[in-house]
């Protein structure tokens, strides 16, 4: 797999990942004591302590990095020494538990951590390949930026409210037929809405949809003058565009929905392994 | 008509108010949503056209024109007299006022502040921090629950558990069966199964952890395993790491398996890689690794002592194992392994017989020591003690040399008296014939009188001789001499009689290592044990130190098979003294009640 995402370039630091790894193995391997290889043995502990080293140092390194798409070269850094770490913690971790599992608040531990590192996994796969569709997505559907420091999402919002507006003005030289699709699509049509609908983006039953779909009934009805006719056909394509824009809106939505997702797991799971991890020292060590 | 029309104004959210008049003429004034009309009110829920005002009699009337209609108080109403009534259109307020200034009527029309714009419903949201809980409140929730669930709760069950004393306690019979069971989030704590050797105990948590948050004490232990001997002599050798050490240093529970796993290797080079350093007048070499520079064994060997009697007394002696230094030890036997292991077999009652170490070796249940070699059991399938004269057959006891000889002669002497005897060195009257029995008496009284005195002295004189040569053969080179070592010895009566030197085997070589055979059964037995080349018995079969190490390759060797300390030795060594003195005497005091109160009873 090709990946774009910086985050992932350095080669440090999957070295150092790859570095650990292969000493956990190696270690793991050569050391076979009699009560079998698990946890208690020195490679046992081992391994423990550094795994919940290197959970403490990820765990801080995200308190300071908090936001994971920003690339400036020593964020990127501290991006690739959590990525690749954590991808390494699943080779120490595991070994750690010499694969004894049971009910217990030690497997709790392992179960955890293995939540926080695959939620983690997901968060990368979708940093992979997901900002640039968001970008592509919005930036299709600029006509013409206003101002050059609103963002394209903003421009679009913008573009909405000002249809929205010049559909209400229509209507003041349209007659009340076409009063009942331009309310729709001002007061109906939802972008975003439940967890749902935000992660669906389906535009599918948009009350712009409808009410263009009904404006150029009413407009196909009646018998107009010139005047009307133009604000009709201004009308149609005020709601072309809108019923576009929303559209638009809606797979912005579903985009950042789910590139932020995954943070739902991985960031108060990790908290909560934090706090396991401590109980599971604690009884460990003093409660042999 | 002439209408002077008031626009008020309010903005939202302040309290400023804006007030307009406008002048409009017309016999007709039209108010609704088009630009066309003469009161424009650009509001969605007002209709295209939506109502009209005029003057009749004199009063300023508002009529619906629309599908909207005009409401009054709320009620729908086709017409209102503005003078009277305040109408509602949409956010529109009318109502009439006195004429003024000119006008034939005045109409003021309230606007209220827009509600919000509907584009504001589409706002908000859209994003998942405005429809899931924040990640703040989650982390809380989880780590709250798991403190309460996995912290909290077990906790409280071990709470409820009762600490035993803290002074010695030695428990009688089997474990406490009132304790409640462990819950499930107990359980929740426990790092692994609990060993089959204290299954009994499983149950009962505090059997072992007696205190909250205490690590596992040797007091624990000794409840039950009261008399446990310690490692070395602790008067003669103080060693305080001996004193303070803790049994579950080295015996790890929660493994599963058949008992507690014993951990000893870093525990044992901790004194032993330097043992002077603990015990200043310990002789024992140090150590640092099986592999490394474990001294050569020390074999405990039968040497011997000969005895006034001739016979050899055995005093076993520790000889040190040098390499290319054959072992040589007193067996009083004769037996070349390499001659019954020859291939092709060996000569026996059944024909030609290979032999194999298991014909005459097994090992003992308990999967350590071999049986001893038995005579009567491996030996005598060929070696039979047979004798055979005239004939007949005879088997001879083993290991009892005056009951053969006891055989032996009272056989010539019941040939030599029954007379017939076709030996060619035999006196006539041995030779002689007898007159056939008769029925119902006693045969040898019977015979005797049938010879006289002197005849029958020649023949028992010629019986006995006959017997102690056959001894000769039977002890010396024949039955016994095949094996033994034998030879003729004086009695106290000055009398010879043939002496056979008992087998002198050392059941076990190696006293201060526990080796066992049984996890060595896959091995051929002639990997360590040379016997097909042996051709004396005096020959110790026994493996060098390298041999071992061939396989056993030091504890830190993964691919090796096992060669902790503990593999071969055992750290509580039986002749020891208990480590806990105060335990052992509470245990011994118990046990000497147990066996005195059923006499009272």
């Amino acid at each position: 797999m090709y990946v774009q995402t910086g985050f992932l370039a350095s080669r440090l630091w999957l070295w150092i990942g790859i570095l650990i790894s292969t000493a956990a193995l190696v270690a793991y391997f050569a050391h076979n004591p009699p009560q079998g290889r698990d946890g208690s043995t020195i490679v046992g502990y081992g391994l423990g302590g550094l795994s919940a080293l290197i959970v403490v140092y990820l765990s801080w390194l995200g308190v300071r990095k908090r936001r994971f798409a920003s690339s400036t070269g020593r964020r990127r850094n501290v991006v690739s020494a959590h990525v690749f770490l954590g991808l390494a913690l699943i080779v120490t971790a595991s070994l750690h538990t010499g694969f004894e599992f049971e009910w217990s608040v030690h497997t709790l531990t392992y179960v955890l951590l293995m939540i926080v590192i695959l939620s983690g996994i997901w968060g990368i796969t979708v940093y992979s390949g997901l900002p640039d569709k968001m970008g592509r997505n919005v930036s299709e559907m600029i006509i013409e930026k206003k101002r050059h420091d609103m963002t394209d999402l903003e421009q679009l919002d913008e573009d909405v409210e000002e249809i929205d507006r010049k559909l209400e003005r229509a209507l003041q030289f349209l007659p009340d037929a076409f009063r009942p699709p331009v309310k729709l699509s001002l007061e109906k049509t939802r972008i975003g809405g439940g967890l749902i609908s935000i992660l669906s983006g389906s535009s599918k039953g948009c009350a712009t949809a409808k009410a263009y779909d009904q404006v150029r009934e009413v407009a196909d009805q009646g018998d107009w003058g010139e005047d009307e006719r133009k604000r009709i056909s201004e009308l149609v394509a005020d709601m072309s565009r809108k019923r576009e824009l929303a559209a638009c809106l809606r797979r912005d939505g579903r985009y950042r929905a789910l590139l932020s997702l995954w943070l739902w797991f991985h960031v108060p799971i990790t908290v909560a392994l934090l706090v396991t991890l401590i109980i599971h020292v604690v009884l460990v060590f003093f409660y042999w | 008509m002439k209408l002077l029309l008031v626009t008020i104004r309010k903005r939202a959210g302040s309290d400023e108010v804006s007030k307009r008049e406008t002048i409009l003429e017309g016999s007709e004034i039209h108010i609704g949503r088009a630009v066309s009309m003469e009161i424009c009110l650009p509001d969605i829920g007002v209709d295209y056209q939506h109502a009209t005002v005029e003057m009749r009699d004199g009063k300023l009337m508002m009529k619906a024109a629309g599908v909207g209609g005009i409401k009054v108080d709320g009620a729908d109403r086709d017409e209102a007299d503005l003078g009277t009534d305040s109408v509602k259109i949409g956010r529109f307020t009318f109502r009439g006022e006195p004429a003024r200034d000119g006008a034939d009527a005045v109409m003021v029309m309230e606007e209220a502040a827009a509600a919000e714009a509907p584009t504001h419903k589409r706002r908000g949201k859209r994003q998942l921090e405005n429809v899931l809980p924040s990640r703040r409140m989650l982390a809380w929730v989880f780590s709250l629950t798991i403190i309460g669930v996995f912290l909290g709760w077990p906790m409280y069950d071990v709470m409820q558990r009762e600490a035993p004393a803290s002074e010695p306690i030695v428990v009688e019979g089997m474990a406490r069966t009132d304790v409640p069971k462990p819950t499930i989030m107990e359980i929740a704590w426990t790092s692994g199964p609990i060993s089959q050797a204290h299954s009994m105990i499983e149950n009962d948590c505090a059997a072992c952890h007696q205190r909250p948050f205490e690590m596992t004490t040797n007091n624990a232990c000794l409840a039950c395993h009261a008399t446990t001997q310690n490692h070395a002599d602790t008067a003669q050798h103080p060693v305080l790491s001996l004193e303070n050490s803790r049994c579950a240093s080295c015996h790890k529970e929660h493994n599963g398996g058949l008992e507690p796993t014993a951990v000893a290797e870093t525990a044992c080079f901790q004194c032993h890689s330097n043992i002077q350093s603990v015990s200043p007048n310990s002789k024992f070499p140090n150590i640092t690794d099986f592999d490394v520079d474990h001294p050569p064994f020390k074999l405990a060997l039968v040497q011997t002592v000969e005895q006034a009697d001739g016979m050899l007394e055995p005093q076993v002696q520790r000889v040190t194992f040098e390499p290319n230094k054959p072992l040589i030890e007193q067996s009083g036997l004769k037996f070349p392994h390499n001659k019954h292991l020859q291939a092709g077999g060996v000569k026996s009652p059944r024909g030609m017989e290979q032999l194999n170490c298991a014909s005459c070796h097994e090992i003992l249940p308990g999967g350590k020591l071999m049986r001893t070699v038995d005579m009567e059991r491996d030996c005598a399938r060929c070696h039979q003690m047979t004798f055979n004269a005239a004939g007949i057959e005879r088997t001879l006891p083993h290991a009892n040399e005056d009951e053969v000889a006891r055989i032996l002669e009272n056989y010539y002497i019941a040939a030599a008296l029954e007379g017939g005897v076709t030996s060619e060195t035999a006196p006539e009257p041995v030779k002689r014939k007898r007159k056939r029995r008769i029925a119902g008496q006693n045969t040898n009284e019977q015979r005797a009188v049938a010879l006289s005195d002197n005849d029958r002295g020649i023949a028992i004189e010629w019986a006995r001789r006959e017997a102690l040569v056959q001894m000769d053969t039977i002890f010396g080179v024949r039955l016994c001499g095949t094996c033994h070592e034998a030879q003729k010895f004086p009695d106290e009566a000055g009398v010879e009689r043939w002496r056979v030197q008992p087998a002198l085997i050392q059941r076990q070589w190696m006293v201060k290592g526990g080796f066992a055979h049984d996890p060595h059964k896959a091995m051929e037995c002639t990997s360590c044990h040379e016997a097909p080349k042996s051709e004396r018995s005096n020959d110790v079969l026994m493996p060098d130190l390298a041999s071992c190490q061939s396989c056993h390759k030091g504890s830190d060797e993964p691919d090796g098979a096992r060669a902790e300390c503990v593999t071969c030795h055992e750290y509580h060594i039986d002749s020891r003294e208990p480590m806990s003195p105060e335990h052992a005497e509470i245990f011994h005091a118990r046990a000497s009640e147990r066996q005195q109160s059923p006499k009272q009873k």
